[in-house]
C-alpha cells in the first residue's frame, strides 16, 4: 500500500473513528467493513476526517449509505474535513441529506 | 488534432486508482495547470471508475492535450458501455459520479462503447480563467 493509502482508526469505547489518506472506489469495501460495526446502535456517529485528502463519489455513497443506516435514530457527523473535501461534501448534497459536517479545517 | 503532450495506459483495476491520481497531479502540474489538480485528480478518478464498473475493458488509457489556455484530458477504453440507472425513489444513495465529475471540469462529454463502436470516451476540460 502506497504512504497515500487509505486506513481507519477505531476510538475504543467511542462511537468515533478517524480516516486518513484516500476514500475512493479502491478503497470502498474496506472502509465499508471496518464502519458498518460503528453503526449498527441508534445515535451519532463521528468521523474525524480531518486526514482525509481525497474522496470521490464512492466515498459520497459510503456516507449516504451509513448515515441512512441510522434511519432517525441518530446521524453522522463528519468532524473537521479539509476545505477540499468539505466543498466536495457540500457539492454532493451531504448536508441536505441530513449529514452534518462539523469544523472545517483552514 | 493536437497531439498528446502526455499519456498512460493503466489495467481497467480499482487498485490503480491512487496511481492515476499521481500521474493527473504531475501532469498537471508540469502544463501549468497546478491550481487545477486537484479537480482534475476528481474528475479523472470517476472517469476511471466510470470505466472500471461500467465497462468491460481491461486497459483505460489516459491523455493530455493543450488547446489554447484549456487543457483536454481523454480517459478511454475498449469496452462497451453498461448504464446503471438509478432510481431515485428506491436508490436514495443515486450515482453521483458523472454529475461530479461534470462539476470539476468547464467542459465535458461522454461517448459510449457499443457493440458496433467498442470503447467508452470521456473528454474533460479544464480552462484557465
Amino acid at each position: 500500500m502506497a504512504e497515500d493509502g487509505f486506513r481507519i482508526e477505531l476510538r475504543d469505547g467511542e462511537r468515533s473513528a478517524r480516516m486518513t489518506g484516500e476514500l475512493d472506489l479502491a478503497a470502498y469495501d474496506t472502509a465499508m467493513a471496518s464502519l458498518a460495526g460503528l453503526f449498527e446502535a441508534p445515535g451519532d456517529v463521528v468521523l474525524d476526517v480531518s486526514d482525509l485528502t481525497f474522496i470521490d463519489s464512492s466515498g459520497i455513497r459510503l456516507f449516504i449509505l451509513l448515515h441512512q443506516s441510522l434511519g432517525q435514530q441518530g446521524r453522522l457527523v463528519l468532524q473537521s474535513p479539509t476545505p477540499h473535501v468539505a466543498g466536495i461534501l457540500q457539492i454532493a448534497g451531504l448536508e441536505g441529506l441530513g449529514v452534518r459536517l462539523e469544523g472545517s479545517v483552514g | 488534432m493536437s497531439t498528446p503532450v502526455a499519456s498512460r495506459a493503466f489495467a481497467a483495476e480499482r487498485t490503480v486508482l491512487p496511481e492515476v491520481r499521481r500521474f493527473v497531479s504531475v501532469e498537471a502540474s508540469r502544463l501549468t495547470f497546478t491550481n487545477f489538480v486537484e479537480d482534475l485528480k476528481l474528475a479523472v478518478t470517476e472517469a476511471c471508475a466510470n470505466s472500471i464498473l461500467h465497462s468491460r475493458t481491461n486497459e483505460i488509457r489516459v491523455s493530455m492535450t493543450l488547446v489554447g489556455s484549456c487543457l483536454e484530458i481523454t480517459v478511454e477504453d475498449d469496452g462497451i458501455y453498461q448504464p446503471i440507472l438509478p432510481v431515485p425513489e428506491v436508490d436514495g444513495r443515486g450515482h453521483r459520479g458523472l454529475p461530479l465529475m461534470a462539476a470539476m471540469v468547464d467542459d465535458f462529454s461522454l461517448r459510449r462503447g457499443t457493440g458496433e463502436r467498442q470503447g467508452t470516451v470521456v473528454r474533460l476540460v479544464k480552462c484557465k480563467r
